[in-house]
């Protein structure tokens, strides 16, 4: 997936801008690992020079990646590897890990190399409970999530490490179903969070679970998050965020207070003056430092005694910076054919037919897995499971998926063997899907064999 | 006085306030029923040099010496999609950032694959909420690196079709 490249760093230079290194730098690839886990893979370094050159500083940005050595020596005309360990965070789907370093080249010019893994989670569901809105005034339901896998054997949760103080956590007796409730005592507005959980595997110790819901009481913003887009810096950043008495009712607001964003706000009347309406006015200040900008308003309600939290989003950049648009109209009028045609494209349906033949069939004697797949474009790769009988239980078979070949929506067919299956035995396979961002789905039913 | 409405009925005005004259014509409309779309020309030399080898952007998203773009797209909900960026010029790296991001998530919607091949791919963005991603498109050294004319396009994805499966 991510192919090992030569970044030439021969680079062009604008006049007073930093030194450049000589070498030439390889990203790498430590490939599919567990969230949680650790990786490990080699950063390849080309010197094409005549004189050998020292790399130093080494060090990884995030302070959990660490470099195999302190320094390197590249002899002129050759290759070097730098091993670098990666430490996976939660973090589902690719991943970058940056490592920094300096050689003793003129100017000792600092470079930026890569690695990447991609993070798999062993939980079969996307870790996720997604409670949507939650309107406080009705009886509120409980959601649940199967920690259940098909990676392992006998996987389960050990116990709840955590979980947000507004929502009620369980965990069954058995450790295989998440149950979570809205506290009756819960903050109002937009919250995303973690449960984590301890599991008994050894490959991945922990699954944190990300729980999100917009809880709503009487008053209400009109959106959450708001969402400001582009903010320029040295201009003025003004919004008006309406809040809303869902039943009518007049209400007060004793104190608005900015978290992670630098501005001022104030409550005031709608304009035309209505009951059950205020306007919050925000203005972005001058010192909110660049980039990204993601903090929150929080506001306290005298009729409700709650906070409510209002999530602010947006990208603010100096006065000079330069965005680009993609133009709708422009983007519908270069449109290929829609990708939803029920036509077949006649070239396709041949190159797929052509691909499929071409292949070679795996070697062996044990059952040959062929499927077809279409769209597959979102698809990292395919998970083989086995099992002795159609309701399980099943078990991963291959540590490292078959990797998606789909270069365009064409159907594509993949083949695999089982070479770990006894002669004369029956089994159960079926296929499942990792997608590019990392969460996976069945993708068909169990289907036997009798191994030959 | 400059006057922000923030609901999301009004967010079309939101935009037109804060952007430069270029971005105002595009506050109405998102990208329709993407199919595939583009490729869009561009050049990011010397755009956006302030930025330079720092990582400005949630995510870590560096900036290179020599010339950053950032492209401001608005997608509809539930659509499925990425985006590839193709230059013979330099080793493109790109990252696709949401504006509603939630508090648990860093802001970046998805790693590049970076072929290193003069082509970038972002993770596929499904099921997404809808509204204002930016994607910005760089080199992949970021400290020290080189800049040039890229092609853009956009693909729309389907959900993924089984078409047979057998045991032999």
């Amino acid at each position: 997936m991510f192919a090992s490249a030569i970044l030439a760093a021969t680079f062009f230079f604008a006049s007073g801008q930093a030194p450049s290194s000589s070498l030439a730098f390889d990203t790498c690839d430590a490939g599919e690992a567990y969230v949680f886990s650790a990786a490990e893979c080699e950063i390849g370094i080309e010197n094409p020079g005549d004189k050998s050159v020292r790399i130093y500083d080494i060090v990884g940005e995030n302070t959990d990646d660490r470099p195999g050595a302190k320094e390197l020596v590249v002899a002129p005309h050759s290759r070097a590897y730098l091993k670098v360990h990666i430490k996976l965070d939660h973090s589902i789907g690719p991943k970058k890990h940056f490592f920094k370093l300096r050689t003793d080249e003129s100017g000792r010019p600092e470079v930026r190399v890569t690695a990447y893994n991609f993070g798999l989670s062993m939980v079969d569901a996307k870790p996720e409970i997604e409670f949507g809105v939650v309107d406080m005034t009705q009886p509120r339901a409980e959601r649940s999530l199967e920690i259940e896998s098909h990676d392992v054997a006998d996987f389960r949760a050990v116990r709840i490490i955590s979980a947000p103080a507004w929502l009620d956590a369980h965990l069954s007796g058995d450790g295989r179903m998440l149950t979570a409730r809205i506290r009756d005592d819960a903050p109002l507005g937009l919250y995303a969070d973690f449960i984590k959980l301890e599991l008994n595997a050894r490959a991945q110790p922990a699954a944190w679970i990300s729980v999100a819901a917009d809880i709503h009481g009487d008053v209400v913003p009109q959106s959450n998050p708001i969402v400001m887009g582009l903010l320029r810096a040295n201009s003025k950043n003004e919004f008006l965020i309406p809040l809303t008495s869902r039943s009518g009712k007049p209400f007060t607001v004793e104190r608005v207070t900015l978290d992670s964003v630098e501005g001022d706000v104030k409550v005031g009347n709608c304009i035309p003056d209505k009951v059950g309406c205020k306007w919050v006015t925000l203005v972005v200040s001058n010192k909110q430092q660049l980039g990204t900008l993601k903090g929150n308003l929080f506001v306290d309600l005298g009729n409700e005694h709650k906070k409510l939290k209002i999530a602010l989003r947006g990208l603010l950049v100096d006065k000079d910076f330069k965005v680009k648009t993609l133009d709708p109209n422009e983007a519908m009028q270069n449109s290929g054919k829609s990708l939803a045609s029920s036509s077949v494209d006649v070239s396709k349906a041949i190159k797929s037919a052509v691909d499929a033949a071409a292949e070679a069939t795996p070697p062996g004697h044990g059952p040959l897995l062929k499927w077809t797949v279409a769209n597959g474009l979102i698809i990292h790769g395919f998970q083989i499971f086995r099992s002795a009988s159609e309701n399980g239980p099943f078990v991963l078979l291959n540590q490292t998926s078959v990797h998606s070949k789909a270069t365009d929506e064409a159907a594509a067919t993949y083949q695999w063997r089982d070479d770990s299956a006894e002669a004369g035995k029956e089994y159960w396979y079926y296929i499942g899907i990792v997608y590019g961002d990392g969460h996976k789905q069945r993708l068909t039913s169990p289907q036997k064999v009798i191994a030959k | 006085m400059k006057k922000n409405f923030a609901p999301s009925v009004l967010i079309a005005a939101v935009c037109c306030v804060f952007a430069v004259p270029s971005f105002a014509a595009t506050c109405n409309s998102t990208l329709g029923p993407i199919t595939a779309a583009g490729p869009f020309s561009g050049s990011d030399c010397g755009n956006n040099l302030n930025y330079s080898g720092s990582a400005a952007l949630c995510g870590g998203v560096s900036f290179s010496t020599t010339g950053t773009d950032v492209w401001q797209v608005s997608v509809g909900a539930a659509q499925n999609f990425t985006f590839s960026v193709t230059s013979a010029a330099f080793t493109p790296d790109i990252a696709l950032l949401s504006g509603s991001c939630a508090d648990n998530a860093t802001c970046v919607n998805g790693t590049d694959y970076s072929t290193g091949t003069g082509t970038a791919t972002s993770a596929a963005v499904t099921g997404n909420p809808g509204g204002t991603y930016f994607l910005v498109v760089t080199d992949s050294t970021a400290t020290g690196a080189q800049c040039g004319a890229y092609n853009l396009t956009i693909a729309g994805t389907l959900p993924v079709k089984l078409q047979d499966f057998s045991v032999q």
